[in-house]
This record gives structure tokens, sequence and C-alpha cells, in this order.
């Protein structure tokens, strides 16, 4: 892993992110956006599933995911760099451990609620409709992995020692 | 006797006449009367009736319970961000007072160094636990999640996305971001308080409250506005205000999030 590490930090992109200011500064400020648009689409989804949020059909939020991917995507690409430019900084932080864990934990209960059928299930619900159980579990998992990913993130200066 | 006992209390209570020598319903029942005798003589146009509908509607707006101090904070805000603009234009010219004359701020100076030293400044600085200066930076990260997330949602919406949903079922969304914005206006606060000196030296992060004042305006405008649609005002007329308002409400919170970002990485 260090081995690796090392490599990554040899690269001429891992010179660009840290040598420029902006680059970094910049990357942070996209890394955030995209979390409001991610956290906002799957958020709503959530919310709507979970009953807090019942006034619209569940087809009408679902349409907002895609969205969430868009989020998704500036946080991946960002995310790469932050860690390209300074590799040393994440591979050994207990945060950034449980920060990725969170993810893969997220990314698999998106993939079971569409496997298992239950996103086709809710699909149809209409106005002021009751999700099924199943889909409320999914929707709490959701929030709770996403806020975690979130608290990790922020935890990266604190517990480890990245910036 | 009370305003509802109408015309006949009015007439048949002779202490009435004294104190409320005219009551309400008499009035309007006086109005009817001259209106309906008025119309019966002269046909007025189409377009007159059209005025008279359109005028009966448009105080029907409602008024939810909160609205006032919403008012209040809306106000404020933009009070806020007009004179936080003013500053940061001052900055940008490069008169900065404290370059100028050091001692013509230090009434300002005092204040922030001695918000810095309050014990709950201390607080936040010194705890090495969770709930200290990390804990409300996590605070102040997912509220902004919260209010920009659910901000993003209605604006998509207004701008067409997600068009299934009805623009009416997205006013609950707007609990969220009021909860969310006032999360973050407790615990920027508190992070404020532990850096005072340093924060309010950096003209980023007046820019930052400039902007953040305007997003919250821009919330309150399209709250407002979607309120009114929902009570039978149609929206269609004010749909190009509403495309508007969702762009600078999108373009204004990816400003704040930038300045706010740019904040921590230039001192």
């Amino acid at each position: 892993m260090h081995a690796f590490a090392l490599w990554v930090k040899g690269t001429d992109l891992s010179w660009l992110v840290t040598h420029h200011g902006w680059v970094w500064a910049t990357c942070e400020a996209l890394h955030f956006i995209g979390m409001s648009i991610l956290f906002g689409c799957v958020g709503a989804l959530d919310v709507r599933m979970l009953g807090l949020w019942k006034s619209p059909p569940v087809a009408g939020v679902n349409a907002l995911v895609k969205w969430g991917v868009l989020g998704f995507l500036i946080n991946l690409v960002t995310g790469v760099l932050f860690f390209v430019g300074e590799p040393l900084q994440y591979v050994d932080n207990p945060a950034f451990r449980f920060k990725m864990l969170f993810l893969f934990l997220a990314g698999w209960n998106v993939l079971l609620f569409y496997v298992t059928g239950v996103a086709d299930q809710v699909e149809s619900l209409e106005p002021e409709d009751d999700t099924p159980f199943s889909a409320k579990v999914f929707a709490g998992t959701s929030l709770l992995l996403w806020v975690g990913v979130i608290f990790f993130g922020r935890m990266l200066p604190y517990l480890g020692t990245s910036f | 006797m009370t305003m509802k006992d109408g015309y006949m209390g009015y007439r048949s209570s002779p202490d009435a006449q004294t104190r409320e020598p005219v009551s309400e319903d008499a009035i309007d029942r006086a109005i009817d009367e001259t209106i309906r005798r008025y119309f019966m003589r002269h046909e007025p146009p189409a377009r007159a009736y059209a005025r008279v509908l359109g005028a009966a509607q448009r105080p029907s707006a409602p008024r939810r319970d909160g609205s006032a101090v919403r008012s209040w904070v809306v106000g404020i805000a933009s009070a806020t961000a007009a004179l936080l603009l003013v500053n940061v234009a001052l900055h940008a010219l490069g008169v900065v007072s404290a370059q100028v004359a050091p001692d013509a701020n230090s009434r300002t100076s005092l204040f922030l160094l001695w918000l810095s030293s309050t014990s709950l400044a201390r607080w936040v600085n010194e705890s090495e636990t969770i709930v200290g200066y990390s804990g409300i930076l996590f605070l102040h990260t997912l509220g902004l999640a919260v209010t920009v997330g659910a901000s993003v949602v209605v604006d998509l919406r207004m701008l067409g996305v997600a068009s299934r949903i009805s623009v009416g079922a997205l006013l609950p969304l707007f609990r969220y971001m009021w909860l969310g914005f006032a999360v973050n206006a407790l615990s920027g606060a508190m992070l404020f308080a532990a850096d005072a000196p340093r924060k309010a030296a950096n003209p980023l992060f007046e820019l930052k409250l400039a902007l953040i004042a305007i997003g919250v305006a821009v919330m309150a405008l399209m709250e407002r506005r979607l309120l009114q649609a929902q009570s039978g005002v149609p929206l269609a007329a004010s749909q190009p205000r509403l495309n508007a308002l969702a762009i600078a409400s999108l373009v204004i919170w990816a400003a704040a999030i930038a300045a706010g970002r740019l904040v921590a990485y230039t001192f």
C-alpha cells in the first residue's frame, strides 16, 4: 500500500494537484458542491420513502436520482485528485478507511435496493401512499450511511492528519 | 354586544350607539346594497368584472405561521448582505481600515478579541473530544448538505427536472432548509467565536456571509411564491421569475460554498 502511495506521489498529476494552490482549493469547493447535490437528491428519495415527505409520487422523486449520480461523479473525480495529490496522508488515516467503508456500504445498499426489486415496487406509488417496510429500511440505511460518509470525511484532519 | 351581532344588534342596543356606532356587518350591507342598486342601473364592461375578481383573489395569499419571523429574517439578511457587500467592495479597493489607521478599528478589534477569549470560544478551541471544534464543524457541514441539498431539489424542479412532482409538493422541503440554516447559523456563530479576529479580517469570510444572506433571501422569496401558487394564484405568470430565482439560488449557493472553502485555505 505504501509502495503504491509513493508511486502515486511521484506522478505528474500528483505534482499538478499539490503544486498549484488553486487546484486543491477548487477541488475542495467542487467536492462540497457535489456533496450537496448528492445528499439533496438521494436524501429527497430517502425522506419520501421514510414517509417524512409524502406529497410527491415516488417516481417523481426517483427522477432526481440521476442528478445525485452527477454529484457523486463530481466527488469521485475530485476525491481521486485529493488522493493522487497527497496519498500518504490518507493511506494510514483511520477516518479515511471508515469513509471508504461507509461509501462501499452505501453503494451496496443502492445495488440491493434495485436488485431486490424494492425500487420497482415503490416506483408506482402515488402522493400520500405509504411505502412498504423494506423500502423504509433501505431509505433509513441510506441516510445513515451518507451522514456517516460526511462525518468521516469531515474527521479526516482530526482523527488523522489530512488537510 | 359583539360586532358579530350585526345590524339588528346595533339597532336594538342603545348603549352600542355610543361605543360602537356602526358595526362592520352594517357597513358591508350598506356597501352591498349600493353596489347592487348601481349595477341594476349600469351594466359594467367585462373589464370591470375581471378587475374586481382579480382584486378579490390577490389578498388571499396565505400567511403561514411564522411568516412574520421569516420576513424579519429576510429583511435582516438583506440588510446584512448590503452592508457586507459594501465592505467587500472596500476591501477589493484596498481600503482596509486596519491598514490606514490601526487604531481606527480598535473597538471592533477589542470586541473580537473579547469574543475569542470567552469560555465558549476557548471550549470550542481546546476541547479535544468530538463535541468540540471538529464535532461543530461536522454539524456545520451536515447543515450545509441539508439546506443546499433541499434547495437544489427545489431549483431543479423549478427548471423542469422531475416534473411529476407538483410544485405545491415542494413546500415541506422548506422546513428542512430552515432547519439546516438554523443549525448552521448556530454552529457557524460558535466557529466564528473560536477564531473571531482572523475570520473577521478575511474578506472572503465577509463575501461568504453576504452570499449566504442573499441565498437565504432568494430561498424565502421562492417559498413565498410557492405558497401563493398553492392558494390559487396561477404560477404560469411568474414562471420566468421563478426560473431566474432557481438559477440565482444554484449560483449563489455554489459561490457561498466556494468562498467558505477558500476561507479555510487563505489563512
